[in-house]
């Protein structure tokens, strides 16, 4: 039979609740209301932190910030379904990320004020500091994953990247050498709709970024992105199976960005502003309330608390971010595990120019 | 204390921005974090969140006015506090925020007065002021404070300049870097006023406003650039040594400077040299300006003008016995013209390149390319949109006339919003020319010819005219060339359903 079939494949999407906040029963994770709470504290406290970061850089308090607003639910309900021991390869977009997982509010506001020492993070901490170049991060969580494959250890390793990104040639090698070594390994797709301008509808010809995955030989999933419980279902699967040998997982996150791209864009050039009314109508708040209201966790009052509570912790984060002074030459000093060479060169040749500056009147 | 928001860089590299709209009045009570208004800069539609909260002691800006970063947006505080003054200078080109940035650091030590630090910092530029700038002893620093092309004024000055009609480009500052004062521009405006009234009774100078549609070929901007002699980059050198030594065909010609002389080689064979008329001189000095200044596009196309050139006939001999003039197509076409600036605001305009804004004319003077003897001259009917086709065909016909004669008052050569050159009577179906400065387009037909048209599947001989708009590529599109000329075409085609059929 000169005519033979070699491969046939499906690719599924999950939701675990509805646009109107009910949980599908056979899907439905069962969560602690310890962790719900956290969740839903920990998204709230981000929606405000970005919020608040988009008023900083028009007030001219803060330098460009990419918005989180609308991909919360991807990012913070993945931070909590991995371990902290777990290795995390983040985009310039995930500052919900790192709030779940637990990175100070002050530092992340230094970060985006210009302070490079905002990206320091304790020695023990697995998460790397943001990726600006898209799609880079990607290569860097199979090589962390290989790592750990060879040294026989426990741990995953997760990047975050956008629909954009899943067009750059690092993600096609990422996938493909994480799927020939089965690596532990996930790679999470915030499909925003968007990159910069471009819709997803023009990012590829593919029914589905998450179908890509088939062709490496390895899981693909997509779930809905403003579906906590979704997101944080899809994250603990891909987790255990990376944990037990069973190799990589790439899942596409349905989110949509309602902000800009960055402070620096003007959404309105390019899409239509009903086009976020819809989207609005899918977003999380209303429907992770619905379900934990109905776990008796979420009232109103509590929400209102939770909103109080949230908008205190950024004021006080920003007050202290603002306070902050840093010698600039320790920017060298967070390149490399040791410096090298040509970060000494530099470091050496702000150090003079900054003694001539001095030396001028010019500065203190 | 009031906490005083100066107008911070929005995007990546943004220096100014328009007030789109306020949400608030002076003395508002805001929260902190509520929106006061929209601004546009060139990248965005941005709402502005109060930084603070307080009463609004004053709006700088008016709604569509453009600030530029550093500037005050607002001052918040309590209800009784005094609003400071705007600040001056800064924000002016981006030398000043590069400078800024280099010495903010040690402003924020000397300023720890407890508020939010960008707060500080931007204090720290105004209390830089001009001690500072003359102590910066790098060149690099020094290089960028004295651009060649930016002007250095503040709004207030811009305004002034504005009223009084002056360019700043031609200003020479005598504050620090280089920075115009409104005393250099009252000087410069009253010295104008006396060069104006020598001119006026120079017939050549009189004609300097004035373009030539004709003599494109020997003043393409490309051909001066690649030509400038390897003296004059030198002697530009020593003046500002640490200027890049590009190739001489890189180097730019100052904006406001006169261009220096180019040399030219020794020719092998007899030549005869002949001195320019100070009418040529004055084509050749306003065809370089304008071929320099403005990225020239032209865009032609064909228009079937059979039945307007049967209204022509049918009228001619009426008109001529009793006005004398003998009617072409010129004034029809002209007439559509005009209709049709008046949906295509962008033609009929100026743009200010210091301001970096389109100047719109509510009033439509038409300029006409005269060819005379000495040269070409253009001469202008005032308000033509007011005036029936034979009052223009008349008038055309009167001012060319007595443009031939060198008997036309400098009056009648000037205000042109909108030039149109006629070259249909010598031949041609296609030419570039060059726009009358500081106008944004020109028109220009063609000869009319008996040519094949296929009409609903037959070919049948048309009076086909060509029709070509040439304009400013830095403030129209090819698009909307394209739809300017389709609109005079579709006018000339149907001129009963135009109104061109109506003459008087």
């Amino acid at each position: 039979m000169p005519v033979t079939k070699i491969f046939s494949g499906e690719t599924y999407r999950i939701q675990v609740l509805d646009e109107s906040g009910n949980a599908d029963p056979q899907l439905e994770p069962r969560l602690s209301n310890e962790l719900l709470e956290r969740m839903y504290r920990t998204m709230s406290l981000c929606r405000v932190f970005d919020r608040k970061a988009i008023a900083l850089q028009r007030q001219g308090r803060m330098y460009t910030y990419a918005p989180v607003e609308g991909q919360e639910a991807v990012q913070v309900p993945a931070a909590m379904a991995i371990g902290p021991a777990d290795y995390s390869f983040p985009s310039y977009r995930e500052a919900a990320f790192y709030i779940a997982r637990g990175a100070p509010l002050n530092k992340l506001f230094e970060y985006f004020m210009g302070w490079e020492a905002g990206q320091e993070a304790p020695k023990e901490s697995r998460d790397a500091g943001v990726s600006i170049p898209v799609g880079s991060q990607t290569a860097h969580a199979p090589g962390a994953a290989y790592a750990v494959k060879l040294r026989k250890g426990k741990e995953l390793a997760i990047t975050f990247f956008g629909d954009g990104a899943s067009s750059q040639g690092d993600f096609h090698e990422a996938l493909n050498f994480a799927a020939i070594y089965s690596l532990p390994a996930i790679f999470l797709c915030s499909n925003n709709q968007y990159a910069i301008s471009t819709p997803r509808k023009i990012q590829t010809a593919s029914a589905s970024i998450a179908q890509k995955a088939l062709a490496y030989g390895m899981d693909g999933i997509q779930v809905d992105g403003m579906d906590p419980l979704a997101v944080h279902l899809a994250v603990s699967e891909a987790a255990k199976k990376a944990r037990e040998g069973k190799g990589p997982t790439l899942i596409e996150a349905i989110c949509y960005r309602f902000g800009p791209h960055t402070t620096a864009d003007d959404p309105n050039k390019y899409r239509e502003p009903a086009e976020a009314q819809e989207w609005r109508k899918l977003d999380w708040p209303a429907r992770f309330q619905k379900y934990l209201s109905a776990k008796g966790i979420w009232t109103p009052e509590y929400g209102q608390k939770i909103s109080e509570d949230a908008t205190k912790e950024i004021e006080a984060a920003v007050a202290s971010a603002e306070q902050f002074r840093d010698d600039p030459l320790t920017m060298f000093d967070y390149v490399y595990n040791k410096p090298t060479g040509h970060t000494l060169e530099q470091r050496k040749e702000l150090e003079d120019e900054i003694a001539k500056r001095k030396a001028a009147g010019l500065m203190r | 204390m009031a906490y005083i928001f100066h107008f911070p860089d929005l995007g990546e590299g943004v220096h100014e921005g328009k007030i789109v709209k306020w949400l608030v009045r002076e003395g508002d009570v805001v929260k902190t974090d509520q929106v006061l208004g929209e601004v546009e800069t060139d990248k965005a539609v941005v709402e502005i969140p109060s930084p603070s909260a307080g009463t609004i002691l004053k709006l700088y800006f008016p709604e569509g006015g453009v600030i530029r970063v550093g500037q005050i947006l607002t001052a918040i505080g309590a209800p009784e506090e005094q609003a400071p003054a705007q600040v001056e200078e800064h924000g002016a080109a981006p030398a000043e925020k590069a400078k800024v940035e280099v010495l903010s650091q040690a402003q924020e030590h000397k300023l720890g007065d407890g508020d939010s630090k960008i707060h500080v910092t931007v204090h720290g530029e105004r209390e830089l002021g001009q001690s500072a700038t003359s102590q910066i002893p790098y060149p690099q620093l020094q290089k960028q404070a004295i651009p060649s092309s930016a002007v250095l004024a503040t709004p207030a000055v811009r305004q002034t300049a504005r009223e009084l009609g002056v360019e700043l480009s031609m200003v020479k500052g005598s504050g620090p870097g280089g920075r115009i004062t409104p005393d250099d521009v009252k000087v410069f405006s009253q010295n104008k006023g006396q060069a104006l009234a020598v001119q006026s009774q120079s017939q050549a100078q009189m004609l300097t406003p004035q373009a030539t549609p004709q003599s494109v070929q020997q003043v393409s901007p490309q051909q001066i650039s690649i030509q400038q002699p390897s003296q004059q980059v030198q002697a530009q050198s020593a003046q500002i040594p640490w200027q890049p030594q590009f190739p001489s065909q890189f180097q730019q010609q100052p904006q406001s400077a006169q261009p220096q002389p180019r040399t030219l080689p020794s020719f092998d064979g007899p030549t005869t040299r002949v001195a320019l008329t100070q009418l040529r001189k004055a084509v050749a000095r306003k065809m370089v300006e304008s071929a320099q200044a403005i990225p020239h596009v032209t865009h032609v196309d064909e228009a079937d003008v059979t039945e307007l050139w049967a209204v022509r006939e049918q009228l001619k001999k009426l008109v001529e016995e009793r006005t004398g003039v003998k009617l072409t197509l010129l004034p029809f076409l002209a007439k559509a013209v005009v209709e049709v600036l008046k949906k295509f605001p962008n033609f009929n305009a100026s743009y200010d390149e210091a301001a970096q804004e389109l100047v719109l004319k509510n009033y439509f003077n038409l300029g006409f390319a005269v060819d005379t003897p000495e040269g070409l001259m253009v001469v202008v009917v005032k308000d033509a949109d007011k005036k029936p086709i034979l009052q223009i065909a008349s008038e055309i016909n009167d001012l060319a006339g007595r443009a031939r004669e060198r008997k036309v008052k400098l009056d009648e050569l000037k205000n042109s919003t909108f030039s149109i050159t006629n070259i249909g009577s010598y031949g041609g179906v296609a030419a570039t020319p060059i726009i009358n400065h500081p106008e944004t387009a020109i028109l220009a037909l063609y000869r009319m010819r008996q040519k094949p048209v296929v009409r609903e599947g037959i070919i049948v001989a048309r009076n086909v005219m060509p029709i070509s708009v040439t304009f400013d590529h830095r403030v129209i599109d090819g698009g909307d060339a394209a739809r300017f000329v389709n609109e005079i075409i579709k006018m000339a085609e149907s001129p009963q359903a135009s109104g061109l059929a109506k003459v008087e």
